[in-house]
């Protein structure tokens, strides 16, 4: 579904993507693991369109999307739910939500709304609240909504569960099994490292803007480097 | 005497808040004052004048043809002076700003060569009817620029409020970066917002001729400069800050000439942008910058 080749990404003069290729089947959850600095949430904002790319090729669904504006990217299918969420925190939930489908024009719109809402019933006490009023968790919820109401073939998440309570962390990773099983791809940066590897068939390991390792999670869980590395020593 | 100046204070307001929507539209999506927007406002009025006065159309006509001209420079402003400085990666935002001055610089001297230097009369056809309430007096150009002011703001908030674009806007203003992950095309809408940014102004140029019966090449900076004080007084970037920072202005200087030294009345608007930085340096409707971003 989306093929990443070769990618390679500067800010400024700096290098911070070096050649990075990538695999994500139709259909499955990939996770990227790294340290900070990694370039993960670089891999991801190029993908989204929000960071042009110098070298390289993006091709979702057979077409090199490479170098396209965000939104133009966006209704091809792919879309983002940033790290830090992204919140418009000066409108209402609502309107966050109204915005999420902001390039559809199809008559399915308010029946969507509902099914979120009902998924996220958090959100439907609170649809005339400002977003920057919500709690963390709340607002990844409703990033993660909006970002449904776009009907994404591919959602990227860029740490999902960062800062959040463990129960909440809980919680997100039952909705990306839900998105995922409701036939949604998904294209996962994570610092909670092992439960992304659960949830994931297939993980990167990225390092200084490079790939370093790839393979099965379940075949990088037992991985001696990654168990010292990442997992740290049971 | 109280009421008539009242009403003065509220048409003259009426007029500053219609002047600052046009620069606070632009900084909430660009993030820099429009410095050229005062004199995109002048030509605005030159344009009414010159439909009003010399071609004697109706005043309505003399509007549109007003809010074409100043769209259209609008239109050329962002596309000339603006867009090439965005696609630049790593230009600073100071850049358009710098762009916009000599923009304005350049309209000023295009409108003294145009125009001359000296005032022009603008006549509105029904300049003399006005209405007796007692003992006070309306003029029916008063009513006619209240009410145009009222619409045109009632208007902007119910499309800021209610409407897809104005939403896209509103969220283009609040971050570029994730209205374009939402789907908008934040290039478009930039453009969009300073064209009608401009519209508003050259509508503001035509209720100024009405108001005050003449016209010259240097109404741009005066009432750019206090469309500007009425931004800071009313918040950056707020919508409602700037209809209300308006109408306070307005209001105030009316009342300061009808009642103290008239000489002062210029010094207002900075007299009060002083205090109210003092005391609540975001302005009033203003949001305290938390994020890094204005």
């Amino acid at each position: 579904m989306l093929e990443v080749r070769d990618l390679e990404t500067y800010y400024g003069n700096i290098k911070a993507l070096k050649g990075v290729s990538i695999e994500v089947p139709e259909g499955a959850i990939v996770g990227i693991l790294g340290a900070n600095g990694a370039g993960k949430t670089t891999l991801l904002k190029t993908i989204a369109g929000v960071l042009a790319p110098r070298a390289g090729a993006i091709v979702f669904r057979g077409e090199d999307i490479a170098g396209l504006p965000s939104h133009r990217i966006l209704a091809r299918g792919v879309a983002l739910v940033p790290e830090g969420r992204a919140i418009l925190s000066r409108m209402t939930v609502r309107e966050n939500l109204e915005m999420g489908a902001f390039i559809r024009r199809d008559a399915g719109i308010a029946a969507d709304m509902e099914r979120v809402l009902r998924r996220f019933p958090v959100l439907s006490g609170r649809l005339r609240q400002p977003g920057g009023s919500l709690s963390g968790g709340e607002q990844q919820m409703l990033a993660i909504a909006r970002a449904l109401l776009s009907s994404p073939k591919l959602l990227l998440l860029d740490e999902p569960t960062l800062g959040l309570a463990p129960l909440m962390v809980a919680e997100i990773f039952d909705i990306i099994r839900e998105i995922h099983a409701a036939g949604t791809t998904v294209l996962l940066v994570e610092q909670n490292i092992r439960q992304a590897m659960k949830v994931s068939s297939r993980t990167y390991v990225m390092e200084t803007g490079k790939i370093v390792m790839e393979g099965p999670s379940k075949d990088l869980l037992r991985e001696p480097r990654i168990r010292a590395a990442y997992l740290g020593r049971e | 005497m109280f009421l008539e100046q009242a009403i003065n204070g509220i048409t003259l307001g009426g007029i500053y808040a219609i002047v600052a929507l046009g620069y606070t539209l632009v900084f909430g999506v660009l993030g820099i004052i429009n410095m050229a927007h005062g004199e995109i406002f002048m030509f605005g009025a030159f344009v009414g004048m010159l439909l009003v006065s010399k071609a004697g159309v109706p005043l309505p006509v003399a509007f549109l043809g007003a809010i074409a001209a100043a769209a259209s420079m609008g239109l050329l402003l962002d596309r000339f002076a603006l867009r090439p400085l965005r696609k630049r990666p790593g230009a600073s935002h100071l850049a358009s700003l710098i762009s916009t001055i000599g923009v304005s610089i350049l309209l000023e001297n295009a409108a003294h060569r145009i125009f001359g230097a000296g005032n022009h009369l603008f006549e509105t056809p029904f300049s003399d009817i006005r209405f007796q309430a007692g003992s006070v007096t309306v003029y029916l150009v008063q009513a006619a620029i209240l009410g145009i002011s009222l619409l045109m703001m009632a208007g902007l908030s119910l499309w800021l409020s209610r409407t897809r674009a104005g939403k896209a806007l509103r969220a283009t203003a609040e971050n570029l970066e994730t209205a374009g992950l939402l789907g908008v095309d934040t290039n478009r809408m930039i453009t969009a917002t300073v064209v009608i940014a401009s519209a508003m102004g050259g509508v503001a140029g035509v209720l100024v001729g009405m108001a005050f019966n003449f016209i010259n090449n240097r109404i741009g900076l005066s009432m750019g400069l206090k469309g500007l004080a009425i931004i800071i007084f009313g918040g950056m970037g707020s919508v409602y800050g700037a209809m209300a920072g308006g109408l306070i202005l307005g209001l105030s200087e009316t009342f300061v000439v009808a009642y103290g030294p008239a000489g002062y009345r210029d010094a207002i608007a900075f007299v009060t942008i002083i205090v109210v930085l003092l005391v609540r340096p975001q302005g009033l409707f203003g949001q305290a910058v938390s994020d890094g971003k204005p």
